[in-house]
């Protein structure tokens, strides 16, 4: 063939041009697409059977089978990364500066940390406009004529900013100014209503998601007298899409598995 | 050995082997259109879903809202539930769901201002879902952090003595010449206290201590705090008058509005980037639904 068309083959060709050879080529490339095909049914079949396990075990019973929490976590982590690393950090660290809140600890701004609670959390987000969204108070803007919009808070004047200041360092055990602190718990007591989210022991309350003022965990800033100051003045209300509208169901519980996993 | 196996495929039985593709890609077509039919929404459903605990009249009950009710109303979790916890919930539940569907069918929301409340607020998050579940870039955040950049300063403080005569004052020159002395010993540095008692002036208590400006401008009235907010520290305005009399203001402190950073200002600014999103994507959606609703309105109101 070669001589008749006068060109000259490279090597391969001439040996595929061996009928013996070329029928072994091919029902090798046929063999191989159908294992590839049987390999990726076999795949979408385990697939499909762990994600109808993983939706149909109680939330509580998951953490106890080593298999299911594998498969969760495996499955969950690129979506994690597509989805929520913008905000929460590939590491799950969170960022402060935004508001976002770390994932890994075992502080929970909303409910306990189980998976149930997380799986909530996920599928109808934070003030999402969801109406099952958490979404039951926010961070009033003390600086601000109005300074709440679901009720009426009086505003307060930068010296009480300043004394509620000193009364949270002193609730957390750092240095203060007494005189001041003692007024600024009037005022978080009082006409700030602090209380009413924050609790009078200051522990936070995780079914509105208002943080623990106590302890060293912040949530925005560093704690510092300025960020502080900002949180007040300024108010927060950070937010959390709705992922069970944008997720399969699947997908948002083994993110929840996944965060539950990662928090331990 | 494996390839010598697949003789059924070999390339000398031609006819074995189409037979046999054809029928492996007639099947696999099959159960691809098969699947497809019987997954698609809306279909007919008779196998329950994984994620759902029930189907009634093909409308789910989601399994992790059984769970959350569970926990919420008895308290436990669900497989700590006892077997009468689990039946109760599940048939109030089902009760709801199936008074929903009837509610709907008899068309009580369109009568219940409650009901009718609630589908408006549905609707609108239902439009706002991609506005309320993307996350804007850093740039988009930046540029309407500049475009609004306004709405992101400081809230300006001042502390200002608002000083009044402290007997009425004749419109005479005598009482002006007064005013006008004070004005000028309070320029010259002189100390407050000595020319209020000097000339006779006292602070009219509406200022008391550091006041936001917003604070100010309700305390001091609009003419005074026009005057107050272009004040320097140290500053002492000239007699001015207001609808409750003569006024001499004394700035002691006017930090006014500064421009927040953007990092400072981000979680505020990223808030209201979403909400005016939202607004502008329920805007739309009512003026779509205006455009195409058969409306007609009473002459008077045209």
């Amino acid at each position: 063939m070669a001589q008749r068309s006068g060109i000259e083959r490279p090597p391969a060709a001439r040996w595929l041009v061996n009928k013996r050879h070329r029928d072994r080529v091919f029902t090798l490339l046929g063999a191989v697409c159908l294992l590839s095909l049987l390999a990726i049914g076999l795949r979408a079949g385990y697939i499909s059977r762990m994600n109808a396990r993983l939706l149909r075990s109680w939330t509580d019973d998951i953490p106890r089978s080593a298999g299911l929490l594998r498969f969760a976590v495996g499955r969950a982590q690129p979506i994690y990364r597509m989805h929520c690393a913008g905000c929460h950090g590939t590491d799950l660290a969170g960022n402060r500066q935004i508001g976002a809140p770390s994932l890994r600890g075992h502080y929970w701004l909303y409910g306990n940390g189980t998976i149930g609670d997380i799986e909530q959390t996920l599928l109808y987000g934070i003030r999402s406009g969801h109406h099952k969204a958490h979404s039951l108070a926010d961070m009033p803007a003390f600086a601000t004529a109005r300074p709440y919009a679901r009720y009426a808070l009086s505003s307060l004047t930068p010296g009480e900013v300043d004394d509620v200041i000193q009364f949270l360092r002193l609730a957390e055990q750092r240095p203060a100014d007494a005189d001041a602190a003692r007024r600024g718990y009037a005022v978080y007591n009082g006409k700030a209503q602090c209380y009413d989210c924050h609790t009078s022991d200051l522990r936070g309350d995780n079914y509105i998601g208002a943080p623990n003022l106590r302890d060293d965990k912040w949530l925005y800033g560093d704690g510092s007298d300025e960020s502080l100051r900002a949180s007040i003045e300024y108010g927060r209300a950070g937010s959390c899409p709705a992922w069970g509208s944008i997720l399969s169901r699947a997908a948002v519980r083994a993110l929840a598995v996944y965060i539950y996993s990662s928090s331990r | 050995v494996f390839l010598s196996k697949l003789k059924y495929l070999s390339w000398d039985q031609r006819p074995r082997r189409s037979l046999l593709i054809g029928a492996i890609g007639a099947a696999l077509g099959l159960a691809i259109a098969g699947f497809g039919l019987f997954t698609a929404a809306g279909t007919q459903r008779r196998a329950l879903p994984p994620e759902d605990i029930a189907l009634a009249n093909q409308h789910p009950i989601l399994r992790s809202d059984y769970e959350a009710q569970m926990l919420a109303r008895f308290n436990v979790t669900a497989t700590a539930a006892t077997p009468e916890q689990r039946r109760q919930l599940l048939d109030d539940m089902l009760r709801e769901e199936l008074f929903v569907q009837r509610a709907l069918e008899l068309d009580e929301p369109s009568i219940d201002p409650d009901a009718r409340a609630a589908l408006v607020a549905a609707v609108q998050q239902q439009v706002a879902v991609d506005a309320t579940s993307s996350i804007p870039a850093e740039a988009q955040l930046r540029q309407y952090y500049q475009q609004h950049s306004g709405k992101y300063s400081t809230v300006g403080v001042m502390t200002l003595a608002d000083l009044i005569p402290a007997a009425a004052l004749g419109g005479d020159a005598a009482g002006m010449g007064r005013l006008n002395g004070a004005v000028n010993a309070l320029r010259q540095g002189q100390s407050l206290a000595r020319v209020m008692a000097e000339y006779g002036l006292r602070e009219s208590g509406k200022m008391n201590g550091e006041q936001l400006y917003f604070a100010a401008q309700i305390n001091l009235g609009e003419i005074l705090f026009a005057t107050a907010q272009r004040m320097s520290d140290a500053e002492v305005s000239a007699p001015l008058t207001a609808s409750d009399g003569w006024h001499i203001l004394v700035m002691l402190k006017n930090a006014r509005p500064q421009q927040r950073a953007f990092g400072a200002a981000r979680s505020q600014v990223y808030n209201d980037y979403k909400s005016d999103l939202e607004a502008q994507m329920q805007r739309s959606e009512y003026q779509y639904l205006r455009d195409r609703a058969d409306i007609i309105i009473a002459p008077e109101l045209r």
